[in-house]
């Protein structure tokens, strides 16, 4: 097993340096052009004395943000990836927490970037490119990082507050890249089709499969999102086999009707995080490619990417949850309840909050030592040594399988005339309805009211009565407002701090 | 709008929020005679009142012991904007 995330590469490359590690809509390049170009950059940042310093990299979504990434790594480095489109005042919120020593960027936002305050030494990708390898001075840095040492801090897109910097190690995404690829039976003939942005923890799983088992990382363009019958198309030319999308953009494929009109049996593995995947929305893929291999993986960005996974073996209805199952390898589960009691897989009556121990843990939030000690806690299970566990804020509960059921967030819950409410039930809910496209439920916490967002070609007083037989009448919604296209934010999931911005007081 | 327009109109609206097309509603109707009219109900009812006659009934709806109160309270709000 590798040590340090370098060693899949330096694998590769005496294996299959000549097979093609990523490939764009018009460009490629194979894991020995890789190694070197990241050495190339890991040369500059190393020639500048850095060492376990943050690296910011400020580039579009590409081949060089991995190279950048692995530049990273091999100068004993951590990397930051920063969405360029991000609002400036939130990329100076990131650096002023990171101070970071570095930002690798492009010609194209220097402008951008001279607007920030910072004192980090800018680098242009393209220039880092053209500087021959200190293969010397590689080796003598590798020597002096352990699979300890920090791999990456990701900033978690947080609904409100300051973004929080996730400090992962070279050890937690080994573990998790090694369940992974075992869970997955990933081997270097995939071709993995990828979705989510390189800010964002589900792409660890694209992009460190791609450099573990040696398979091909296809960076599909984001404009296909919105066009699901181009996106079908270009999954079937380029033989994507496998895909680890968000729900929201499996939907918008789903719920356009263009899994009907094509063969699709080239997709064999489909996997989903990120948020609730609703059975409505799964079962028109199931039919369509009834063969595939599909997986509701869950976790959060504190826990590498995933800490549960389920694979789906069995029929749902549409309005039926869908298990977030077992814990992953290296993880284990503890469901606690508010007194800090452990429950049992036997107990399919008590909700509990998901708690993980395990290697795949952050470090906690970089410079933020209060937010860290709020859920990076002792495990309250051991008094006899310094143990610590994640508090993911996410409740669940056991199912009559053992499997574990998402049952909302802890922050999402809301009380209304006295009823516990939680939002993803009325969301899940409403998926069922075929009318409706998309939808998300808020709470308007001023007028302490629940407000349905859709989109579908339904009126809204046919939407209610349908809800009316669903669930609870405590849990109806009191305003519906149809959406002509709900927003997205940039991970690719329903944007609900826009919607609140826009629809709420204060 | 006539207090005959307001009394069509919420028959439109009791109709929704309580799911049930075989409300005939009268002045007379009172929260024992709906079954789901009870505190919740009348949240649901009040939003959706607010919402179609663009007005706003705040709490004096949690006052209110019958439609007739409820018609009362309408044409009150609608003077108040239409001065």
């Amino acid at each position: 097993m590798a040590r340090i995330v370098t060693d899949y590469l330096e694998d590769l490359c005496k294996k299959i340096p000549d097979k093609i590690a990523i490939s764009e809509e018009n460009d490629s390049i194979s894991f020995a052009n890789l190694r070197k170009n990241a050495r190339r950059i890991a040369t500059v940042v190393a020639k500048t004395g850095l060492l376990r310093k943050s690296v910011v990299i400020y580039l579009d979504k590409g081949i060089g943000v991995i190279e950048s990434f692995l530049g990273c790594a091999y100068s004993g480095n951590f990397y930051t990836p920063m969405d360029t489109e991000m609002p400036m005042s939130r990329v100076q919120s990131i650096i002023d927490t990171l101070e970071p020593s570095m930002i690798i960027t492009s010609e194209n936002y220097l402008d951008k970037l001279s607007t920030i305050n910072h004192t980090a030494k800018v680098c242009l990708i393209s220039d880092m490119l053209k500087v021959a390898e200190d293969d010397n001075l590689i080796n003598s840095v590798l020597d002096r990082i352990t699979n300890r040492d920090v791999l990456y801090v990701l900033f978690t897109s947080g609904s409100t507050g300051k973004p929080k910097g996730v400090i992962i190690s070279h050890n937690a995404t080994i573990n998790y890249t090694e369940w992974a690829s075992e869970a997955f039976n990933i081997t270097e003939h995939d071709i993995l089709g990828n979705q989510t942005p390189f800010y964002f923890s589900m792409s660890v799983f694209d992009i460190y499969q791609m450099l573990s088992r040696g398979c091909t990382l296809d960076i599909i363009p984001k404009e296909l999102f919105s066009r699901p019958k181009d996106i079908l198309d270009y999954i079937v030319n380029r033989k994507i086999n496998m895909i680890y999308w968000v729900p929201s953009a499996l939907n918008l494929v789903a719920k356009s009707g263009a899994l009907n009109d094509r063969d699709m049996g080239v997709l064999k593995k489909i996997l989903f995080a990120g948020e609730v995947m609703p059975n409505s929305v799964l079962n028109i893929w199931r039919k369509a490619i009834p063969d595939a291999f599909y997986a509701n993986l869950f976790g959060p960005t504190e826990l590498t990417d995933i800490c549960t996974y389920y694979v789906v073996d069995r029929d749902f209805k549409d309005d039926e949850p869908l298990p977030i199952g077992k814990a992953c390898k290296n993880a284990d589960i503890l469901v606690l309840d508010a007194q800090n009691h452990l429950i049992e897989e036997t107990d399919t009556d008590s909700m509990g909050e998901l708690c993980v121990r395990g290697s795949i843990i952050a470090y906690g939030y970089y410079h933020n030592e209060e937010k860290t000690n709020e859920v990076f806690v002792q495990n309250p299970l051991n008094s006899m040594y310094k143990e610590v566990i994640y508090r993911t804020g996410d409740l669940v509960k056991y199912n009559e399988y053992g499997e574990l059921m998402y049952a909302g967030r802890k922050d999402f819950q809301v009380k209304v005339s006295g009823y516990r409410i939680e939002l993803g039930e009325i969301e899940t809910a409403v998926s069922a309805i075929p009318e409706v496209k998309l939808n998300c439920c808020l709470f308007d916490a001023k007028n302490q009211l629940l407000v349905l967002f859709y989109e579908g070609e339904i009126e809204k007083k046919e939407l209610r009565s349908q809800l009316n037989k669903k669930i609870p009448r405590y849990m109806m919604p009191h305003k519906y407002i149809r959406l002509d296209q709900m927003p997205f934010n940039a991970n690719g999931k329903i944007d609900r701090v826009s919607i609140k911005k826009i629809f709420f007081e204060d | 709008m006539t207090r005959e327009d307001i009394l069509l109109k919420l028959e439109e609206i009791f109709r929704e929020v309580f799911d049930d097309e075989t409300i005939d509603l009268t002045e007379e109707i009172t929260p024992d005679d709906i079954e789901d009219w009870d505190s919740i109900g009348n949240v649901y009812l009040t939003v959706e009142i607010e919402e179609e006659l663009h007005i706003s009934l705040g709490d004096d709806m949690n006052k209110i012991s019958n439609v007739k109160d409820i018609i009362d309270l309408i044409i009150n709000r609608l003077e108040a904007i239409n001065g």
